[in-house]
């Protein structure tokens, strides 16, 4: 072994949607720790998919068919890190097609999202100022140099890289004086002949070219150069990283509380936070920091509830139903496309990807749960886990062995079929109790329990 | 029919626009009934009917319109619909690359048989895509997934199968469209190899031509293809938003990229909306004359040229215009190119 199986599990459930049992085997065997890392990070030395293998087969106008296909791709990709990122960008700068009703853009966004997310910081606030789906959102399609709107100007500084505390109402006015003009042109209409895509527009004659005071420096600004001021700041760099730390270390408070509530973890904040001044806000070398710090190796021990997302993911990973395209993924969105909308898992247990609830995005961490979403998320589990022949399940059944006279040895088997999994002693002596009453024959159905026992435990809950 | 010795090729206008979103979406592909009746395929994630049109296409927007099938895997149903063909009595016939099935339907939509099944052996399909009619009346049929091409009499007995993946010559990668001429040659969209294949019928390569990318004689991912009575080739050119026309011989002779105009029926329904009218006026109108992610391209006895639109809801055709050569009209092929072209 070149790399500690646990952490390399905990490793691949934080930067991607969890590894199956041989691809934790081929990694602890081949690689160390650093080395999977440095591959994380580097996503170009993997294939991207094939999207026109994906959409040969799924297609349709409905966003529930985008967010279909997004799941694919997340619980296919030889690029978990890449397309967490998109994830995270999507948390964190929320569009919800529910204002426009316009998938291409929603769909655009999110390849966006995939495509910036391990650049730069400056590249992914430029790119996010340009995008149609943003700018239609955040209502920049209506400031004008001789009626400026603030909305986007606000949430940019607000929500999006500094955090409240750290500008004026002033800044936010020349902030949104700097990025009058920036639209985009109009898209065909739905009918007769469907979506047609948004693309960005800068209308010289409706851009207010005056100067403008922003965080202190005075210049004739536009869009790029508050970008450029912005990412150099050390509240950007703060903010990003506890951006970072909740989505990918431990559950933090909710942002609204940022201004009054410290970090859990200070000390990992000033570790990322001086990362990104001292890379100049590069995300490959901040994810590298995060990854490879000793907080988050730690981290497996601190809550982090997986939000509905990366549980649904991480359980088609395993169950390996979808390692194909076949029919029923967008159903993971809704349940049906003729008509009527009836919500799939994902919106009942309260994320619906593409349609978040406001421009703050998911509240995180133990908000996920209630009673009625902890009931749907161990339902899922336990019910995507049912069917034996399912490929993921039929080879953690072939890999389980039987009985042999030990229940805890085959109880170990299980978790770590699940992806090295740790349980709390109370789980444990559970499970242990149920091995114990199967047969050393082999006992397909008793092995089958098992793991769906195991599956349906809160602590699968967690990430 | 024989084919004639050379063609004057005079055009190949836009003829007409049939359909729109509503009634005619995510048109896959078109098959042909009597007195200009068309049968539209419609799939995509959950839906997919077969929908009863006409060449002159409809003059307003009704409810009451005219489709049978419905998404499933009973009888009849269908889940990922890929070819309709008009067969004998004007029966359909409809591959399913989900349910691994060939389904013949009358010409009202009621089952009347199927075959197929899932697996890699004789009689299994493992995603059947493309079907096209052999001069014996044989369904050839392109397997996709086990990368071969089989022969079916038309109630499924099982006469013929060659092909395997690769990607050398005379090799399929998930092979889509079929087509069969009035020789038996059989000429195959070779969608992962993004070239064209033509197989005698007994399954030699004959002619290969085609190769990655997106300029001259390039795919991104064939997908349907046909073949008129001159011999001419077209071919669905999924990626690169287009249709490719070769001759007989495989070489490049035109390219469709679109020139919808609005249908009878959009031009109606449109009358009765101010806002969508002043976002054409807004937009870049010319985009909506191209064509998106085709799936399929048809060809009938008239050499006109359907062109299910899939991603733009509508049916773009196209009449081929020339005038049949005979041998003093049309000299033989030269060896070299020349400059002597007075």
């Amino acid at each position: 072994m070149k790399s500690d199986r646990k952490l390399v599990a905990h490793l691949m459930r934080r930067a991607g949607f969890g590894a199956t049992p041989s691809e934790l085997d081929q990694l602890t065997a081949e690689q160390t720790y650093d080395e999977i890392v440095e591959d994380l990070v580097n996503p170009q030395r993997f294939h991207e998919i094939d999207m026109s293998y994906v959409e040969r087969y799924y297609t349709g106008e409905p966003v529930a068919v985008h967010v279909g296909k997004w799941l694919y791709r997340m619980a296919n990709t030889k690029r978990p890190l890449e397309e967490k990122m998109a994830l995270f960008l999507h948390h964190i700068f929320p569009v919800a097609w529910g204002k426009s009703e316009h998938g291409p853009s929603l769909y655009n966004e999110i390849n966006l999202f995939r495509n910036v997310g391990m650049t730069n910081f400056g590249k992914i606030l430029l790119e996010l100022s340009k995008d149609p789906a943003m700018i239609f959102w955040l209502d920049n399609n209506e400031n004008h140099k001789d009626e400026i709107n603030e909305n986007y100007g606000r949430e940019l500084l607000e929500l999006f890289s500094m955090g409240v505390g750290n500008y004026t109402e002033d800044d936010i006015k020349n902030a949104s004086r700097s990025f009058t003009g920036w639209t985009f042109r109009q898209p065909l209409s739905l009918y007769p002949y469907g979506h047609h895509e948004a693309v960005f527009q800068f209308l010289p004659e409706d851009h207010d070219y005056g100067e403008k005071e922003f965080l202190g420096q005075r210049g004739n600004f536009d869009g790029n150069d508050i970008i450029d001021i912005i990412v150099k700041q050390p509240a950007t760099a703060r903010f990003l990283s506890r951006h970072l730390y909740n989505f990918f270390v431990e559950d933090e408070v909710q942002v609204p509380s940022w201004e009054t509530v410290p970090p859990k973890d200070p000390q990992a904040i000033e570790e990322l936070s001086t990362a990104y001044m001292e890379s100049g806000g590069d995300m490959k070398v901040v994810l590298k920091t995060l990854f490879s710090s000793e907080f988050f190796k730690e981290s497996s021990r601190r809550p982090k509830v997986k939000s509905p997302t990366e549980l649904i993911v991480g359980v088609i990973r395993q169950t390996g139903e979808f390692s194909k395209p076949k029919p029923g993924i967008h159903e993971f969105a809704v349940t049906t496309l003729n008509g009527s909308a009836i919500e799939g898992p994902l919106a009942v247990m309260g994320q619906r990807l593409m349609n978040p609830p406001t421009v703050e995005g998911w509240h995180t961490g133990f908000e996920w749960i209630d009673s009625g979403t902890l009931s749907e998320r161990v339902g899922f589990v336990e019910k995507q886990f049912s069917d034996p022949n399912k490929p993921g399940v039929a080879e953690m059944l072939s890999k389980a062995g039987t009985l042999d006279d030990d229940p805890e040895q085959l109880v170990g088997r299980c978790l770590d079929l699940l992806g090295a999994l740790t349980v709390s002693d109370e789980t444990l002596l559970s499970l242990n109790t149920y091995a114990k009453t199967l047969s050393n024959e082999k006992d397909n159905a008793g092995v089958h329990n098992l793991i769906q026992m195991a599956a349906s435990s809160v602590d699968y809950q967690f990430a | 029919m024989t084919r004639p010795h050379g063609i004057l090729r005079a055009g190949f206008p836009h003829l007409t626009t049939l359909g729109m979103r509503r009634v005619t979406n995510f048109p896959t592909d078109i098959s042909f009934g009597e007195d200009e009746k068309l049968y539209i395929l419609m799939r995509s994630e959950g839906v997919a009917t077969i929908r009863i049109w006409s060449v002159n296409d409809m003059e307003e927007l009704t409810d009451e319109l005219e489709g049978f099938s419905t998404y499933g895997t009973e009888d009849g149903q269908f889940i990922w619909p890929v070819n309709i063909l008009t067969g004998p009595n004007g029966d359909l016939f409809v591959s399913d690359e989900y349910t691994n099935r060939i389904t013949r339907l009358d010409n009202e939509g009621n089952f009347i048989s199927k075959f197929g099944e899932q697996g890699s052996g004789t009689g299994q399909f493992d995603g059947p895509t493309g079907i096209a009619f052999d001069p014996s009346g044989n369904l050839v049929v392109a397997d996709s997934k086990n990368h071969r091409i089989q022969r079916y009499t038309i109630d499924g007995e099982y006469l013929q199968s060659f092909g395997h993946y690769g990607n050398e010559e005379g090799q399929l990668n998930l092979p889509w469209g079929i087509e069969v001429d009035e020789n038996d040659d059989v000429y195959v969209a070779d969608w992962g190899n993004n070239r064209v294949h033509v197989f005698t019928s007994d399954g030699n390569l004959k002619n290969t031509f085609g190769s990655t990318g997106s300029g001259d004689a390039e795919f991104q991912r064939p997908t349907g293809i046909s073949v008129d009575s001159h011999g001419d080739i077209y071919v669905a050119d999924w990626g690169n938003n287009r249709v490719l026309q070769f001759n007989k011989d495989g070489d490049q002779v035109w390219s469709f990229r679109g020139d919808a105009t609005l249908s009878k029926v959009a031009r109606n329904y449109m009358l009765t909306n101010a806002v969508p009218n002043r976002l054409r006026e807004s937009g870049r109108l010319e985009d909506e004359r191209y064509i998106r992610r085709p799936r399929s391209v048809r060809v009938d006895e008239k050499f006109r040229l359907f062109i299910p639109d899939y991603e733009s809801y509508r049916v773009q055709v196209y009449q081929k215009d020339f005038i049949e050569l005979d041998e003093t009209q049309f000299a033989a092929p030269l060896r070299n190119p020349t400059l002597e072209v007075t």
